[in-house]
Protein backbone atom coordinates (compact mmCIF):
# COMPACT_ATOMS: atom_id res chain seq x y z
CA UNK A 1 0.00 0.00 0.00
CA UNK A 2 2.64 2.46 1.16
CA UNK A 3 6.27 1.64 0.65
CA UNK A 4 9.24 3.78 1.56
CA UNK A 5 12.52 2.28 0.34
CA UNK A 6 15.94 3.71 1.12
CA UNK A 7 14.74 7.30 1.16
CA UNK A 8 17.23 10.04 2.01
CA UNK A 9 16.77 13.78 1.97
CA UNK A 10 18.91 16.66 3.13
CA UNK A 11 18.08 20.34 3.24
CA UNK A 12 21.33 22.22 2.88
CA UNK A 13 23.65 20.69 5.46
CA UNK A 14 20.78 19.30 7.58
CA UNK A 15 20.03 15.62 7.09
CA UNK A 16 16.23 15.29 7.33
CA UNK A 17 15.84 11.62 6.39
CA UNK A 18 18.59 9.01 6.13
CA UNK A 19 18.13 5.70 4.27
CA UNK A 20 14.62 5.17 5.64
CA UNK A 21 12.56 2.11 4.69
CA UNK A 22 9.20 0.79 5.88
CA UNK A 23 5.91 -0.56 4.57
CA UNK A 24 2.34 0.14 5.58
CA UNK A 25 -0.36 -2.44 4.85
CA UNK A 26 -4.09 -1.83 4.35
CA UNK A 27 -6.58 -2.50 7.12
CA UNK A 28 -4.33 -1.07 9.83
CA UNK A 29 -3.81 2.23 11.51
CA UNK A 30 -0.07 2.75 11.56
CA UNK A 31 1.43 5.37 13.83
CA UNK A 32 4.47 7.20 12.51
CA UNK A 33 6.36 8.32 15.56
CA UNK A 34 9.39 10.35 16.34
CA UNK A 35 10.44 13.41 18.33
CA UNK A 36 10.01 16.84 16.78
CA UNK A 37 12.46 17.22 13.94
CA UNK A 38 12.85 13.47 13.44
CA UNK A 39 11.92 13.77 9.75
CA UNK A 40 8.29 12.63 9.91
CA UNK A 41 6.83 15.52 7.94
CA UNK A 42 9.57 15.36 5.35
CA UNK A 43 8.96 11.64 4.86
CA UNK A 44 5.22 12.18 4.43
CA UNK A 45 5.81 15.04 1.99
CA UNK A 46 8.15 12.83 -0.02
CA UNK A 47 5.46 10.14 -0.03
CA UNK A 48 2.99 12.68 -1.41
CA UNK A 49 5.25 14.02 -4.14
CA UNK A 50 5.65 17.45 -2.55
CA UNK A 51 9.33 16.99 -1.75
CA UNK A 52 11.83 15.21 -3.99
CA UNK A 53 14.02 12.66 -2.19
CA UNK A 54 17.77 12.76 -2.85
CA UNK A 55 17.80 8.96 -2.95
CA UNK A 56 15.37 6.08 -2.68
CA UNK A 57 11.76 5.69 -3.72
CA UNK A 58 8.44 6.25 -2.00
CA UNK A 59 5.33 4.69 -3.51
CA UNK A 60 1.64 4.74 -2.70
CA UNK A 61 -0.70 2.18 -4.26
CA UNK A 62 2.19 0.81 -6.26
CA UNK A 63 3.34 4.00 -7.96
CA UNK A 64 5.02 7.23 -7.04
CA UNK A 65 2.36 9.79 -6.11
CA UNK A 66 3.22 12.05 -9.03
CA UNK A 67 2.52 9.18 -11.44
CA UNK A 68 -0.90 8.27 -10.04
CA UNK A 69 -3.73 9.45 -12.27
CA UNK A 70 -6.09 11.67 -10.22
CA UNK A 71 -4.21 10.84 -6.99
CA UNK A 72 -6.38 12.99 -4.70
CA UNK A 73 -9.28 10.64 -5.38
CA UNK A 74 -7.32 7.65 -4.04
CA UNK A 75 -4.99 9.12 -1.44
CA UNK A 76 -6.24 11.55 1.20
CA UNK A 77 -3.73 13.66 3.07
CA UNK A 78 -3.60 16.29 5.78
CA UNK A 79 -0.36 18.18 6.13
CA UNK A 80 -0.65 21.31 8.24
CA UNK A 81 -3.54 22.78 10.14
CA UNK A 82 -2.95 26.23 8.79
CA UNK A 83 -2.97 25.59 5.08
CA UNK A 84 -6.10 27.49 4.17
CA UNK A 85 -6.79 30.87 2.68
CA UNK A 86 -8.19 32.79 5.68
CA UNK A 87 -10.63 34.72 3.51
CA UNK A 88 -12.21 31.64 1.96
CA UNK A 89 -15.22 29.95 3.52
CA UNK A 90 -14.70 26.40 4.77
CA UNK A 91 -17.18 24.94 2.35
CA UNK A 92 -15.67 26.86 -0.57
CA UNK A 93 -12.24 25.44 0.27
CA UNK A 94 -13.67 21.94 -0.11
CA UNK A 95 -15.45 22.90 -3.33
CA UNK A 96 -12.11 24.07 -4.76
CA UNK A 97 -10.35 20.86 -3.71
CA UNK A 98 -13.21 18.74 -5.09
CA UNK A 99 -13.16 20.55 -8.40
CA UNK A 100 -9.42 20.32 -8.98
CA UNK A 101 -9.44 16.66 -7.87
CA UNK A 102 -12.38 15.78 -10.17
CA UNK A 103 -14.48 14.69 -7.21
CA UNK A 104 -18.25 15.26 -7.45
CA UNK A 105 -19.35 18.35 -5.52
CA UNK A 106 -22.03 16.32 -3.71
CA UNK A 107 -19.20 14.86 -1.58
CA UNK A 108 -18.52 18.28 -0.04
CA UNK A 109 -21.61 18.29 2.16
CA UNK A 110 -21.13 14.61 2.99
CA UNK A 111 -17.62 15.08 4.38
CA UNK A 112 -18.66 18.26 6.20
CA UNK A 113 -21.25 16.09 7.93
CA UNK A 114 -18.62 13.42 8.68
CA UNK A 115 -16.30 15.88 10.42
CA UNK A 116 -19.23 17.64 12.11
CA UNK A 117 -18.47 21.01 10.57
CA UNK A 118 -21.72 21.59 8.69
CA UNK A 119 -22.80 24.40 11.01
CA UNK A 120 -19.61 26.42 10.46
CA UNK A 121 -19.10 25.55 6.80
CA UNK A 122 -20.17 28.96 5.53
CA UNK A 123 -17.85 30.94 7.81
CA UNK A 124 -14.47 32.20 6.62
CA UNK A 125 -11.60 29.95 7.70
CA UNK A 126 -9.79 32.91 9.30
CA UNK A 127 -12.30 32.69 12.15
CA UNK A 128 -11.83 28.96 12.76
CA UNK A 129 -10.17 27.48 15.84
CA UNK A 130 -7.21 25.15 15.38
CA UNK A 131 -9.48 22.16 16.03
CA UNK A 132 -11.94 23.32 13.38
CA UNK A 133 -9.11 23.74 10.89
CA UNK A 134 -8.00 20.19 11.66
CA UNK A 135 -11.51 18.97 10.94
CA UNK A 136 -11.70 20.93 7.72
CA UNK A 137 -8.34 19.53 6.64
CA UNK A 138 -9.55 16.04 7.45
CA UNK A 139 -12.72 16.68 5.44
CA UNK A 140 -10.49 17.62 2.50
CA UNK A 141 -8.56 14.38 2.88
CA UNK A 142 -11.75 12.31 2.95
CA UNK A 143 -13.34 14.00 -0.09
CA UNK A 144 -12.20 11.38 -2.55
CA UNK A 145 -13.22 8.41 -0.38
CA UNK A 146 -9.51 7.47 -0.40
CA UNK A 147 -7.95 4.02 -0.12
CA UNK A 148 -4.95 5.50 1.66
CA UNK A 149 -5.16 8.17 4.36
CA UNK A 150 -2.00 10.02 5.43
CA UNK A 151 -2.27 12.48 8.29
CA UNK A 152 0.52 14.62 9.72
CA UNK A 153 -0.06 15.32 13.43
CA UNK A 154 -3.86 15.15 13.14
CA UNK A 155 -4.35 15.32 16.90
CA UNK A 156 -2.79 18.80 17.23
CA UNK A 157 -5.39 21.26 18.46
CA UNK A 158 -8.08 18.70 19.17
CA UNK A 159 -9.74 18.63 22.57
CA UNK A 160 -10.24 15.28 24.36
CA UNK A 161 -13.65 14.85 22.76
CA UNK A 162 -12.16 15.60 19.36
CA UNK A 163 -9.36 13.09 19.99
CA UNK A 164 -11.87 10.41 20.76
CA UNK A 165 -13.89 11.26 17.71
CA UNK A 166 -10.75 11.15 15.54
CA UNK A 167 -9.78 7.79 17.01
CA UNK A 168 -13.17 6.28 16.16
CA UNK A 169 -13.05 7.76 12.68
CA UNK A 170 -9.59 6.36 11.93
CA UNK A 171 -10.42 2.93 13.37
CA UNK A 172 -13.52 2.91 11.16
CA UNK A 173 -11.48 3.78 8.07
CA UNK A 174 -8.97 1.01 8.78
CA UNK A 175 -11.70 -1.55 9.44
CA UNK A 176 -13.02 -0.80 5.95
CA UNK A 177 -9.69 -2.02 4.61
CA UNK A 178 -8.01 1.33 4.05
CA UNK A 179 -4.41 2.05 4.96
CA UNK A 180 -4.12 4.78 7.57
CA UNK A 181 -0.79 6.40 8.43
CA UNK A 182 -0.74 9.05 11.17
CA UNK A 183 2.30 10.84 12.47
CA UNK A 184 2.76 12.09 15.99
CA UNK A 185 5.51 13.07 18.38
CA UNK A 186 3.46 11.79 21.33
CA UNK A 187 3.26 8.00 21.68
CA UNK A 188 0.26 8.16 24.00
CA UNK A 189 -1.69 9.95 21.27
CA UNK A 190 -1.46 7.07 18.84
CA UNK A 191 -1.18 4.16 21.30
CA UNK A 192 -4.94 3.79 21.54
CA UNK A 193 -5.56 4.33 17.84
CA UNK A 194 -2.74 2.56 16.04
CA UNK A 195 -2.20 -1.17 15.56
CA UNK A 196 1.40 -0.70 14.58
CA UNK A 197 3.99 1.97 14.96
CA UNK A 198 6.96 2.96 12.87
CA UNK A 199 9.42 4.89 15.00
CA UNK A 200 12.11 7.13 13.56
CA UNK A 201 14.64 9.41 15.16
CA UNK A 202 17.00 11.94 13.58
CA UNK A 203 15.86 10.79 10.16
CA UNK A 204 16.72 7.15 10.80
CA UNK A 205 14.60 4.05 11.26
CA UNK A 206 14.34 2.89 14.89
CA UNK A 207 11.59 0.30 15.12
CA UNK A 208 8.49 -1.08 13.43
CA UNK A 209 6.29 -3.22 15.63
CA UNK A 210 2.88 -3.53 17.20
CA UNK A 211 1.86 -1.06 19.85
CA UNK A 212 1.67 -3.89 22.43
CA UNK A 213 5.27 -4.84 21.76
CA UNK A 214 6.44 -1.29 22.14
CA UNK A 215 4.56 -0.79 25.36
CA UNK A 216 5.66 -4.19 26.75
CA UNK A 217 9.26 -3.33 25.86
CA UNK A 218 9.26 -0.65 28.49
CA UNK A 219 10.41 -1.44 32.01
CA UNK A 220 7.27 -1.99 34.07
CA UNK A 221 7.11 -2.40 37.83
CA UNK A 222 4.95 -2.86 40.89
CA UNK A 223 3.54 -0.14 43.11
CA UNK A 224 3.03 -1.30 46.66
CA UNK A 225 1.69 0.48 49.71
CA UNK A 226 2.30 -0.74 53.24
CA UNK A 227 2.40 0.78 56.75
CA UNK A 228 5.74 -0.99 57.18
CA UNK A 229 7.65 0.36 54.21
CA UNK A 230 11.12 0.14 55.72
CA UNK A 231 10.78 -3.57 56.54
CA UNK A 232 9.34 -4.46 53.13
CA UNK A 233 12.17 -2.61 51.49
CA UNK A 234 14.71 -4.69 53.38
CA UNK A 235 12.92 -7.92 52.47
CA UNK A 236 12.77 -6.93 48.80
CA UNK A 237 16.43 -6.03 48.79
CA UNK A 238 17.30 -9.40 50.35
CA UNK A 239 15.31 -11.06 47.54
CA UNK A 240 17.24 -9.09 44.93
CA UNK A 241 14.53 -6.54 44.08
CA UNK A 242 15.17 -2.86 44.46
CA UNK A 243 12.40 -0.62 45.73
CA UNK A 244 12.28 3.12 45.41
CA UNK A 245 10.06 5.61 47.20
CA UNK A 246 7.08 6.50 45.06
CA UNK A 247 4.37 9.10 45.48
CA UNK A 248 2.44 9.36 48.79
CA UNK A 249 4.66 6.92 50.64
CA UNK A 250 4.19 4.11 48.14
CA UNK A 251 7.11 1.94 47.06
CA UNK A 252 7.85 1.30 43.41
CA UNK A 253 9.62 -1.94 42.58
CA UNK A 254 11.20 -1.90 39.16
CA UNK A 255 11.12 -5.02 36.99
CA UNK A 256 9.13 -7.05 39.54
CA UNK A 257 6.02 -9.22 39.31
CA UNK A 258 3.10 -8.34 41.67
CA UNK A 259 2.74 -12.02 42.64
CA UNK A 260 6.36 -12.23 43.75
CA UNK A 261 6.07 -9.06 45.89
CA UNK A 262 2.77 -10.25 47.41
CA UNK A 263 4.16 -13.67 48.29
CA UNK A 264 7.19 -12.14 49.91
CA UNK A 265 5.02 -9.86 52.06
CA UNK A 266 2.70 -12.72 53.09
CA UNK A 267 5.64 -14.96 54.06
CA UNK A 268 6.89 -12.30 56.45
CA UNK A 269 3.51 -11.09 57.70
CA UNK A 270 3.81 -7.58 56.22
CA UNK A 271 0.42 -5.88 55.78
CA UNK A 272 -0.23 -4.55 52.25
CA UNK A 273 -2.74 -1.82 51.49
CA UNK A 274 -2.17 -1.72 47.77
CA UNK A 275 -0.44 -3.88 45.16
CA UNK A 276 -0.59 -2.73 41.56
CA UNK A 277 1.24 -3.73 38.39
CA UNK A 278 2.42 -0.63 36.57
CA UNK A 279 3.24 -0.60 32.89
CA UNK A 280 6.16 1.55 31.92
CA UNK A 281 5.16 5.06 31.01
CA UNK A 282 4.69 5.32 27.28
CA UNK A 283 6.91 8.34 27.15
CA UNK A 284 9.67 6.44 28.97
CA UNK A 285 9.48 3.73 26.35
CA UNK A 286 9.50 6.23 23.56
CA UNK A 287 12.45 8.14 24.93
CA UNK A 288 14.28 4.90 25.60
CA UNK A 289 13.78 3.78 21.97
CA UNK A 290 14.75 7.09 20.48
CA UNK A 291 17.76 7.27 22.74
CA UNK A 292 16.84 10.62 24.22
CA UNK A 293 17.24 9.46 27.80
CA UNK A 294 18.00 12.79 29.32
CA UNK B 1 -7.63 20.85 -18.02
CA UNK B 2 -11.27 21.98 -17.96
CA UNK B 3 -11.55 20.91 -14.31
CA UNK B 4 -8.35 22.78 -13.47
CA UNK B 5 -9.55 25.95 -15.18
CA UNK B 6 -12.89 25.69 -13.36
CA UNK B 7 -11.06 25.20 -10.06
CA UNK B 8 -8.88 28.27 -10.66
CA UNK B 9 -11.96 30.35 -11.49
CA UNK B 10 -13.61 29.10 -8.31
CA UNK B 11 -10.50 30.04 -6.29
CA UNK B 12 -10.76 33.61 -7.58
CA UNK B 13 -14.48 33.77 -6.90
CA UNK B 14 -14.21 32.49 -3.32
CA UNK B 15 -11.78 35.09 -1.97
CA UNK B 16 -12.17 38.84 -1.94
CA UNK B 17 -8.95 39.58 -3.86
CA UNK B 18 -10.63 40.44 -7.16
CA UNK B 19 -13.32 42.43 -5.35
CA UNK B 20 -10.66 44.61 -3.69
CA UNK B 21 -8.59 44.95 -6.84
CA UNK B 22 -11.76 45.93 -8.71
CA UNK B 23 -12.86 48.49 -6.13
CA UNK B 24 -9.46 50.19 -5.98
CA UNK B 25 -9.23 50.10 -9.76
CA UNK B 26 -12.60 51.85 -10.08
CA UNK B 27 -11.42 54.62 -7.76
CA UNK B 28 -8.09 55.14 -9.50
CA UNK B 29 -9.61 55.13 -12.98
CA UNK B 30 -12.36 57.55 -11.93
CA UNK B 31 -9.72 60.01 -10.67
CA UNK B 32 -7.48 59.63 -13.71
CA UNK B 33 -10.41 60.28 -16.07
CA UNK B 34 -11.88 63.15 -14.08
CA UNK B 35 -8.59 65.05 -13.71
CA UNK B 36 -7.89 65.83 -17.41
CA UNK B 37 -11.54 66.61 -18.18
CA UNK B 38 -11.89 68.90 -15.18
CA UNK B 39 -8.75 70.85 -16.05
CA UNK B 40 -9.28 71.02 -19.83
CA UNK B 41 -10.08 74.55 -21.00
CA UNK B 42 -11.87 75.99 -24.00
CA UNK B 43 -8.63 77.34 -25.37
CA UNK B 44 -7.39 73.79 -25.74
CA UNK B 45 -10.66 72.75 -27.32
CA UNK B 46 -10.40 75.52 -29.89
CA UNK B 47 -6.95 74.44 -30.96
CA UNK B 48 -7.84 70.75 -30.97
CA UNK B 49 -5.29 69.95 -28.28
CA UNK B 50 -7.32 67.12 -26.81
CA UNK B 51 -7.55 63.65 -28.27
CA UNK B 52 -10.22 62.41 -25.90
CA UNK B 53 -10.59 59.02 -27.62
CA UNK B 54 -7.06 58.23 -26.56
CA UNK B 55 -6.92 60.20 -23.27
CA UNK B 56 -9.99 58.50 -21.82
CA UNK B 57 -8.71 55.01 -22.59
CA UNK B 58 -5.20 55.77 -21.28
CA UNK B 59 -6.78 56.74 -17.99
CA UNK B 60 -8.06 53.17 -17.83
CA UNK B 61 -4.55 51.93 -18.68
CA UNK B 62 -3.67 51.58 -14.99
CA UNK B 63 -5.68 48.34 -15.24
CA UNK B 64 -2.52 46.70 -16.67
CA UNK B 65 -0.84 47.02 -13.24
CA UNK B 66 -3.85 45.45 -11.53
CA UNK B 67 -3.83 42.59 -14.05
CA UNK B 68 -0.12 42.05 -13.40
CA UNK B 69 -0.81 42.02 -9.66
CA UNK B 70 -3.65 39.49 -10.03
CA UNK B 71 -1.33 37.25 -12.05
CA UNK B 72 1.55 37.47 -9.57
CA UNK B 73 -0.73 36.76 -6.61
CA UNK B 74 -2.30 33.72 -8.25
CA UNK B 75 0.56 31.43 -7.27
CA UNK B 76 2.39 33.44 -4.59
CA UNK B 77 -0.76 33.73 -2.43
CA UNK B 78 -1.02 29.94 -2.49
CA UNK B 79 2.54 29.62 -1.24
CA UNK B 80 1.89 32.26 1.39
CA UNK B 81 -1.23 30.59 2.80
CA UNK B 82 -0.06 27.01 2.28
CA UNK B 83 -2.95 26.13 -0.02
CA UNK B 84 -0.32 25.24 -2.60
CA UNK B 85 0.01 21.82 -0.92
CA UNK B 86 -3.67 21.08 -1.63
CA UNK B 87 -3.23 22.32 -5.19
CA UNK B 88 -0.18 20.17 -5.92
CA UNK B 89 -1.71 17.14 -4.17
CA UNK B 90 -4.67 17.40 -6.53
CA UNK B 91 -2.45 18.07 -9.55
CA UNK B 92 1.08 16.75 -9.01
CA UNK B 93 2.03 17.75 -12.56
CA UNK B 94 2.65 21.31 -11.53
CA UNK B 95 3.15 22.70 -15.04
CA UNK B 96 -0.55 22.06 -15.60
CA UNK B 97 -1.34 24.24 -12.58
CA UNK B 98 0.85 27.05 -13.95
CA UNK B 99 -0.85 26.78 -17.36
CA UNK B 100 -4.36 26.83 -15.86
CA UNK B 101 -3.47 29.79 -13.64
CA UNK B 102 -1.92 31.59 -16.61
CA UNK B 103 -5.07 31.22 -18.70
CA UNK B 104 -7.42 32.19 -15.86
CA UNK B 105 -5.25 35.18 -14.88
CA UNK B 106 -5.28 36.37 -18.49
CA UNK B 107 -9.07 36.22 -18.37
CA UNK B 108 -9.08 38.03 -15.01
CA UNK B 109 -6.91 40.68 -16.67
CA UNK B 110 -9.49 41.06 -19.45
CA UNK B 111 -12.21 41.40 -16.81
CA UNK B 112 -10.27 44.16 -15.00
CA UNK B 113 -9.66 45.93 -18.34
CA UNK B 114 -13.38 45.81 -19.17
CA UNK B 115 -14.22 47.21 -15.74
CA UNK B 116 -11.67 50.03 -16.11
CA UNK B 117 -12.87 50.89 -19.61
CA UNK B 118 -16.51 50.86 -18.51
CA UNK B 119 -15.80 53.22 -15.60
CA UNK B 120 -13.77 55.56 -17.81
CA UNK B 121 -16.51 55.71 -20.44
CA UNK B 122 -19.32 56.00 -17.91
CA UNK B 123 -17.67 59.14 -16.54
CA UNK B 124 -16.28 60.59 -19.76
CA UNK B 125 -19.24 60.15 -22.15
CA UNK B 126 -21.84 62.26 -20.29
CA UNK B 127 -19.29 64.75 -18.98
CA UNK B 128 -17.64 65.41 -22.34
CA UNK B 129 -20.93 65.77 -24.16
CA UNK B 130 -22.19 68.20 -21.52
CA UNK B 131 -19.16 70.43 -22.14
CA UNK B 132 -19.77 70.23 -25.88
CA UNK B 133 -16.83 68.00 -26.88
CA UNK B 134 -18.52 64.60 -27.10
CA UNK B 135 -16.52 61.42 -27.53
CA UNK B 136 -16.75 60.01 -31.02
CA UNK B 137 -18.30 56.72 -30.04
CA UNK B 138 -18.55 55.69 -33.67
CA UNK B 139 -14.85 56.19 -34.27
CA UNK B 140 -12.66 53.18 -34.72
CA UNK B 141 -9.88 54.80 -32.69
CA UNK B 142 -11.74 54.62 -29.38
CA UNK B 143 -12.60 50.95 -29.69
CA UNK B 144 -9.18 50.03 -31.04
CA UNK B 145 -7.73 51.60 -27.90
CA UNK B 146 -10.16 49.68 -25.68
CA UNK B 147 -9.32 46.46 -27.52
CA UNK B 148 -5.63 47.18 -27.02
CA UNK B 149 -6.19 47.59 -23.29
CA UNK B 150 -7.89 44.18 -23.12
CA UNK B 151 -4.97 42.54 -24.92
CA UNK B 152 -2.41 44.26 -22.69
CA UNK B 153 -4.20 43.23 -19.49
CA UNK B 154 -4.47 39.63 -20.66
CA UNK B 155 -0.74 39.71 -21.38
CA UNK B 156 0.23 41.09 -17.96
CA UNK B 157 -2.09 38.71 -16.11
CA UNK B 158 -0.53 35.76 -17.91
CA UNK B 159 3.04 37.00 -17.45
CA UNK B 160 2.48 37.60 -13.73
CA UNK B 161 1.70 33.93 -13.11
CA UNK B 162 5.05 32.89 -14.58
CA UNK B 163 6.84 35.49 -12.47
CA UNK B 164 5.04 34.21 -9.34
CA UNK B 165 6.23 30.71 -10.18
CA UNK B 166 9.84 31.89 -10.36
CA UNK B 167 9.74 34.18 -7.30
CA UNK B 168 7.42 32.51 -4.85
CA UNK B 169 7.82 35.05 -2.04
CA UNK B 170 4.72 37.19 -2.38
CA UNK B 171 6.17 40.50 -1.25
CA UNK B 172 9.34 40.07 -3.31
CA UNK B 173 7.36 39.08 -6.41
CA UNK B 174 4.92 42.00 -6.14
CA UNK B 175 7.65 44.56 -5.49
CA UNK B 176 9.78 43.20 -8.32
CA UNK B 177 6.87 43.25 -10.76
CA UNK B 178 5.67 46.73 -9.88
CA UNK B 179 9.18 48.23 -9.97
CA UNK B 180 10.64 46.41 -12.93
CA UNK B 181 7.96 46.68 -15.61
CA UNK B 182 6.55 50.20 -15.13
CA UNK B 183 9.72 51.89 -13.78
CA UNK B 184 12.96 50.14 -14.72
CA UNK B 185 12.04 49.15 -18.26
CA UNK B 186 11.27 52.72 -19.40
CA UNK B 187 14.60 53.82 -17.90
CA UNK B 188 16.43 51.10 -19.82
CA UNK B 189 14.55 52.23 -22.94
CA UNK B 190 15.63 55.81 -22.35
CA UNK B 191 19.27 54.81 -21.94
CA UNK B 192 19.43 52.36 -24.81
CA UNK B 193 16.33 51.94 -26.93
CA UNK B 194 17.94 49.17 -29.01
CA UNK B 195 17.55 47.03 -25.90
CA UNK B 196 14.50 48.80 -24.49
CA UNK B 197 12.25 48.25 -27.48
CA UNK B 198 12.52 44.48 -27.02
CA UNK B 199 11.52 44.49 -23.32
CA UNK B 200 8.03 43.22 -22.35
CA UNK B 201 6.45 46.65 -21.72
CA UNK B 202 7.66 48.02 -25.04
CA UNK B 203 6.73 44.85 -26.90
CA UNK B 204 3.13 44.94 -25.69
CA UNK B 205 3.00 48.69 -26.32
CA UNK B 206 4.22 48.16 -29.87
CA UNK B 207 1.50 45.56 -30.35
CA UNK B 208 -1.05 48.23 -29.44
CA UNK B 209 0.37 50.87 -31.76
CA UNK B 210 3.51 51.95 -29.94
CA UNK B 211 2.30 55.27 -28.53
CA UNK B 212 4.64 55.07 -25.53
CA UNK B 213 7.70 53.62 -27.25
CA UNK B 214 10.29 55.34 -29.39
CA UNK B 215 10.82 53.42 -32.62
CA UNK B 216 8.41 50.59 -31.73
CA UNK B 217 8.69 47.16 -33.29
CA UNK B 218 6.37 46.40 -36.22
CA UNK B 219 3.10 44.75 -35.10
CA UNK B 220 3.80 41.18 -36.32
CA UNK B 221 7.19 41.17 -34.59
CA UNK B 222 5.61 42.65 -31.45
CA UNK B 223 2.93 39.95 -31.45
CA UNK B 224 5.51 37.18 -31.80
CA UNK B 225 7.65 38.72 -29.05
CA UNK B 226 4.79 39.14 -26.54
CA UNK B 227 3.67 35.54 -27.09
CA UNK B 228 7.27 34.43 -26.67
CA UNK B 229 7.52 36.35 -23.39
CA UNK B 230 4.39 34.64 -22.05
CA UNK B 231 5.71 31.24 -23.13
CA UNK B 232 9.14 31.83 -21.58
CA UNK B 233 7.71 33.11 -18.27
CA UNK B 234 5.27 30.19 -18.05
CA UNK B 235 7.96 27.65 -18.88
CA UNK B 236 10.38 29.13 -16.34
CA UNK B 237 7.68 29.40 -13.68
CA UNK B 238 6.57 25.80 -14.27
CA UNK B 239 10.17 24.56 -14.25
CA UNK B 240 11.03 26.28 -10.98
CA UNK B 241 7.72 25.40 -9.28
CA UNK B 242 8.05 21.74 -10.30
CA UNK B 243 11.53 21.38 -8.85
CA UNK B 244 10.97 23.36 -5.69
CA UNK B 245 10.10 21.35 -2.57
CA UNK B 246 6.85 22.27 -0.86
CA UNK B 247 8.12 22.08 2.70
Amino acid sequence: MIEVAGVSKRFGSTVAVQDLSFRVEPGHVTGFLGPNGAGKSTTLRILLGLVRPDAGTATVLGASYRDLPHPAGRVGAVLEASSFHPGRRGRDHLRVVARESRIPESRVDEVLETVELTGDARRRVGGYSLGMKQRLALAGALLGDPEVVILDEPANGLDPRGMRWLRDLLRGLASEGRAVLISSHVLAEVAQTADEVVIIDRGRFVAHSTVEEVVAGGAGGVRVRTPDAARLRELLAAAGMEAAAGRDGALVVRGAEPARVGELAAQHGVVLHELVAESGSLEDVFLQLTGDTA
Amino acid sequence: MTALLAAEVLKLRTTRLLLWLGLILVGVVALSVAAPIATADEFGDAFGQFDWESTVVSAAGVATLFALLAGVLSLTAEYRHGTVAWTFLATPKRERVVLAKGIVSALAGVGLALLAAAVALAIAVPWLSSRGTPLELASGELWRNVGGLLVACAFWGALGVGLGGIVRNQVAAVVLALIWFPLIEPIIGAINNEVGRYLPSSAVDALLGGAATADPLPRPAALALTLAYVAVFWAAGAFVASRRDVA
